[in-house]
This record gives C-alpha cells, structure tokens and sequence, in this order.
C-alpha cells in the first residue's frame, strides 16, 4: 500500500511555472513573517525575565506547605494585613489558588476552625493569635501562618 | 501516574480518529498525519474531560478510577484502530494536486518561525507557571477543586469561590483527572496542555488546507496564523480559549471535507457535530457556535441541493453532538447560576440596544484590536493583503457548500459576539478591554482556514 501511495505522489504532475509576482509576494511573506517571529522571541525572553511575570508563582509558592497541616476538604477564614477590597482581590485569589481544594473565606470573622494569615508587613503571629483568640498551628515564614481557634 | 493520565487520553483520541478512516483519502500522506493527530489528540482530551466529570458527579473520582478509565478508553482505542488496519483504504478520486518547487524552502523557514517562537514561548510558561490571571483565578483553580475531590462534587458550593460558575469544564475536567491520578497539582500540567492545544491547532490548519487546495498555500496560513502574536500567546495564559479556537476549526474543517460534492461524508459531518459539541463543552462561547453551526449544516446544503440532502448532512452532525451537549445542557440547567447577561430585564437589553455609542464603542475595538493581532512589520493582516494581492480569489466549485457553510456560521458567531457585548451587564469598556483579543484568537484559525479556501494557491 505504502509503495503504490508513493508512486503516485511521485507521479502528481509539476506546478506551471509561477508567476514572479507571486513568488516575490510569497518570498515577502516568508521573510517577514521570519522576522516577526525573531522579534516575538526577543520579546517574549525579556518578558519572560521580569520579575513581575513569576510574580503570581512566587506569592502561591509560599503556601506549598500548607497542605501538610490543613486537610484538603476544610474550609479556612482568611486573616491578612492588606485586606481583600484594598487589593482588588489579587493576593486572596492567589492564596486561594495555591491552597484549593480548601475553601478560603474573604475574611478572618467567619466561623471556621482554620485561619490562614497571609501577611506582607513584619508580623507578630504570637500576638496576633493572642489579640484574636487563636492559637498558632504553624508559622511556615514569609507572612504565611496556620492558625486554629483556641478552645476547639 | 500523571503523565498517564495526561498521554492516554491523546493516544485513545489518536486511535479513535485513526478508526474512523474520515482522512484516509486525504493527499499528501503529511497532512492525513497531521489530520488523524491533530484531530485525535482534543477528541481524546474532550471525551475523558466529559467521563471525568461524570465520575465527579457520581461520587467516584479517585487516582484508581481515573486510571482505570483512561486504560480502558486507551485499550478500546488500540483494539478499534488495530481492527481498522484490515479496512481497504477508499479510493481517492480527487486528480492530483501540481507541486509548487520552492515547497522545501517555505517548510523550512516556516519550521525556523515556529522554533524561534516556541523557544519564546516555553521561558514565558516556566516564568508564569500559574498562567495569567484567569487561569489561576477561575480554570485551573476549578481543576483543583475538580482533582482535589474527597467526595461527589459540590457544584454551587464551589462555584461561589471560583466567579463565573456558569463556565463549561472541559479543560478544568482534562487537567483535573490529570491531577487527580498525580495525587498532586503540578502546574507543568495546564502549561503542557496549551502547548499541546497549540501544535492541535497548527496541524489541523496546515493539514486541512493542504488537503482541501495545496501544500503551498497550507505554508503560507502557517505564516499568516504564527504572526498572529495575540492569538499564539494564548498558549501560554492557561486560558480556555485556544482549547476553543482548536474546536472550532477542527469543526469546520470537517464540515469543508464533509461537504465536499465529490464524496459527501456523513462520518466527517458526524466528526465535525462532535467537535462542536466539544467546543460547548469548553466554554459558553461554544453553545454558540454549535447553534449556529448545527443550523448551517442543515440550511446551506438544504437551500443549494434540497431539503432532503439538507437533512442527510444534519442528521449525523447533530447526532454526534449529543453526548457532549447533554453533559454541557446538565451543567448548565442544575448546577451553574444563570449567566448574569440573561438575568436582565427587557428595558435595560432595550436600552443598550437603542444606545448608539455602545454600538460605535464596540465597532472601534474590533477595528483597534485587529491592528493589534501582530507586530506592525509582520501584521497577519498585512501578509494577508499581500497574498491576497498577488494571488487573488477563486473559490472550487466542490468547496462551495462547505465554504459557505462554514462562512455563515462564522459571522453569525461574530454577530453573536458584538451582541453580547451590546448587552453585557459589565462595564463595555473593561469587558471589551478584557475579552476581545482572546475572541479574535477564538476566530482567528477559522478564519484563515476560510480564507485560503478562497484564495487561489500559487500552483494556479
């Protein structure tokens, strides 16, 4: 089959001879679509470098190793120093991100028995578990804190 | 595990379309490969993303369940497409297609374009591994909740942490049954999946024009859809969109192999039903295009050759669409809000209707977003004049049902875009700003398919 398949590919009969308009229109297409794709990819290596494009992974990086302490079908209430309307969403959306399947609420006063504390400015997290009635279950560093309601 | 759930999908999709034998009879034997590939890979992807989702509904996701579906659809596949070896090809009765000379040039520095955008593309997907901000706050965050089950899925519960609960879930669903067999939610997972729905893409437009008119012209769409940057870059956002842009024209080329007057094939129009059932299935968009197109499929042939041949060319087209569709319907009905742009009342749609700056508001961005498909000096929109220019248009007879077929399904879907965002609840501005290039992206491969089935190839 594949050697009657390559006779008669063999045997399709040769293009007229193309116009000069037309190779030179293909010719142009050809190069600057070449060039384009040269500066597409000096764009995108330089983009690609800045630091505001991992941004969104370094910010989920740092709740990795929530998921050791918080099993996956618990529902947490959500304590940060930059609160949700002041951010328009991005940093609560993120935590949310890296920590689902858990469920993060917008905020700290919703009954939950896990508190994630997502914070940006130095912290406490001994006083402010203290301030709040929690007690600390992990502070995994870089802003990122377990905390459980005391009493539980 | 992972990787086996992410390959067996594709490989079940590849063996299924190989069964089929819809390309067999397509020459050159590059584009019959890059067909049954190219067709294959997001059949297998949508139909394990829909039994995925099934098995969240019942309450039976689990790493074991998911692996098991994926052997046994992989299995099913090798035994039909080994079953398929013993089918006599069919006879190609279309006369052979002349060669263009310069064919080894053109691929080659066709290949040269891809790689230098492909080697952009891949730091840009390590750099932002979580995708742009969709990705991680509404599709691949639904893949967690989808892959992280410890129990049935908990639909509206969910939904109100994800935003746009009425979303379909097709590439949540594939990346979810990945994770879910992985134990784990590595982000090489919808970062590997927008590379794969870009090669799907590219195969599918080089291999369905090389098939329909000449290898030539399939180089010169190749150009024309890699300068369109705003439309490549969409690998890399982790977004739903490419995913349906790659339906879609799988959709469509199907319809305009299947519509052929030579060799009407009623398992091609069958194909092209799944495909647009599948295209539902990812995103609302979709429900769109498979309306508008089930009604081309069955009114173009209908108004050229008959009422009769009208419906023999529908009947398996909406046939095929109807497993997917009903998942899609199901969603949809019991377990998503109504979509908020149906939730309006009649005076506020009849005032945006009547309000003439919204209507200039949208005409003005699709006119600025067109200027920004590419970079000024390699703009598609610039290539395109050019060819057309020096080729200039002549669309086959045998083409001409699929074509228009194909045509007014097209621009009843943009139609149907401009309408929605005539009526959209949001602010028009921001919903333009956000949306309107990843909708050109949706079109954009159609589109050009379309194009260079009108456009004479340089072999004429």
């Amino acid at each position: 089959l594949s050697k009657s398949k390559k006779t008669r590919i063999d045997q399709a009969p040769p293009a007229p001879a193309t116009r000069p308009r037309v190779l030179l229109a293909m010719a142009a297409v050809a190069l600057l679509a070449l060039v384009g794709a040269l500066n597409f990819y000096q764009f995108l290596t330089a983009y690609a470098a800045q630091p505001a494009t991992s941004q969104t992974a370094r910010l989920a990086d740092r709740f990795s190793e929530v998921s050791t302490v918080v099993p996956p079908g618990a529902r947490l209430a959500y304590l940060s120093d930059i609160p949700v309307d002041k951010d328009s969403g991005a940093l609560h959306s993120t935590a949310q991100y890296a920590i689902a399947p858990r469920l993060l609420d917008t905020t700290p006063d919703t009954p939950r028995q896990w508190i994630l504390g997502d914070f940006y400015q130095p912290y406490d997290a001994a006083r402010t578990a203290q301030e709040r009635g929690l007690e600390v279950v992990r502070d995994f560093g870089n802003g990122v804190v377990i905390f459980r309601r005391s009493g539980r | 595990m992972g990787l086996i759930a992410f390959l067996l999908p594709m490989a079940a999709g590849w063996c299924f379309l190989y069964r089929t034998r819809v390309v067999d009879a397509v020459e050159p034997r590059w584009a019959r490969h890059a067909l049954i590939a190219a067709l294959g890979i997001p059949a297998g992807i949508g139909i394990v993303s829909t039994l995925y989702f099934l098995l969240a509904l019942l309450g039976a996701a689990s790493p074991l369940a998911v692996l098991s579906m994926n052997v046994v659809i992989a299995a099913a596949g090798a035994a039909l497409a080994w079953k398929a070896r013993t089918i006599p090809a069919p006879v190609r009765i279309e006369p052979d297609k002349p060669r263009f000379a310069w064919n080894g040039l053109l691929a080659l520095a066709l290949g040269v374009s891809f790689a230098f955008v492909l080697a952009g593309l891949i730091p840009v997907a390590q750099s932002m591994s979580c995708g742009e901000w969709d990705a991680w706050s509404i599709w691949n965050l639904r893949a967690k909740f989808l892959g992280g089950l410890t129990g049935p899925w908990r639909g509206f519960e969910v939904s109100r942490f994800t935003g746009h609960a009425d979303y379909p879930l097709l590439v949540p669903g594939f990346i979810a049954q990945v994770w879910m067999a992985q134990g784990a939610t590595p982000q090489w997972v919808p970062a590997l999946t927008g590379f794969v729905f870009l090669f799907a893409a590219f195969a599918l437009l080089l291999g369905a024009i090389a098939a329909l008119r000449t290898t030539s012209a399939a180089l010169l769409a190749g150009f024309a859809a890699l300068s369109t940057v705003s439309f490549v870059y969409l690998t890399v956002m982790q977004y739903a969109d490419l995913p349906l842009a790659c339906y879609y024209l799988a959709a469509l080329a199907l319809v305009l192999i299947g519509l052929r007057s030579v060799e009407r094939s009623h398992r091609a129009l069958a194909l092209a039903g799944l495909f647009a059932s599948l295209a539902a299935w990812t995103k609302n968009e979709g429900l769109l295009f498979l309306a508008v197109l089930a009604a081309c499929v069955w009114l173009v042939p209908a108004l050229k050759e008959g009422w009769k041949r009208g419906l023999a060319a529908a009947a398996p087209f909406a046939l095929a669409a109807l497993p997917a569709l009903a998942v899609t319907l199901a969603f949809k009905l019991f377990f998503t809000p109504a979509d908020p742009l149906f939730r309006q009342g009649a005076s506020t749609l009849l005032h945006h209707a009547t309000d003439i700056s919204r209507w200039s508001t949208i005409a003005k961005a699709f006119v600025v977003q067109a200027g920004s498909l590419g970079q000024p000096w390699s703009h598609p929109l610039l290539l395109l004049a050019i060819l057309a220019v020096a080729l200039r248009f002549r669309l086959e007879p045998r083409l001409a049902t699929g074509v228009a077929t194909a045509a007014l399904a097209l621009v009843l879907v943009l139609g149907g875009y401009c309408a929605v965002y005539l009526f959209t609840p949001n602010d028009l501005a921001w919903q333009l700003n956000t949306s309107l290039s990843r909708l050109y992206g949706q079109v954009w491969p159609s589109l050009l398919l379309l194009l260079f089935m009108v456009l004479r190839t340089p072999e004429e």
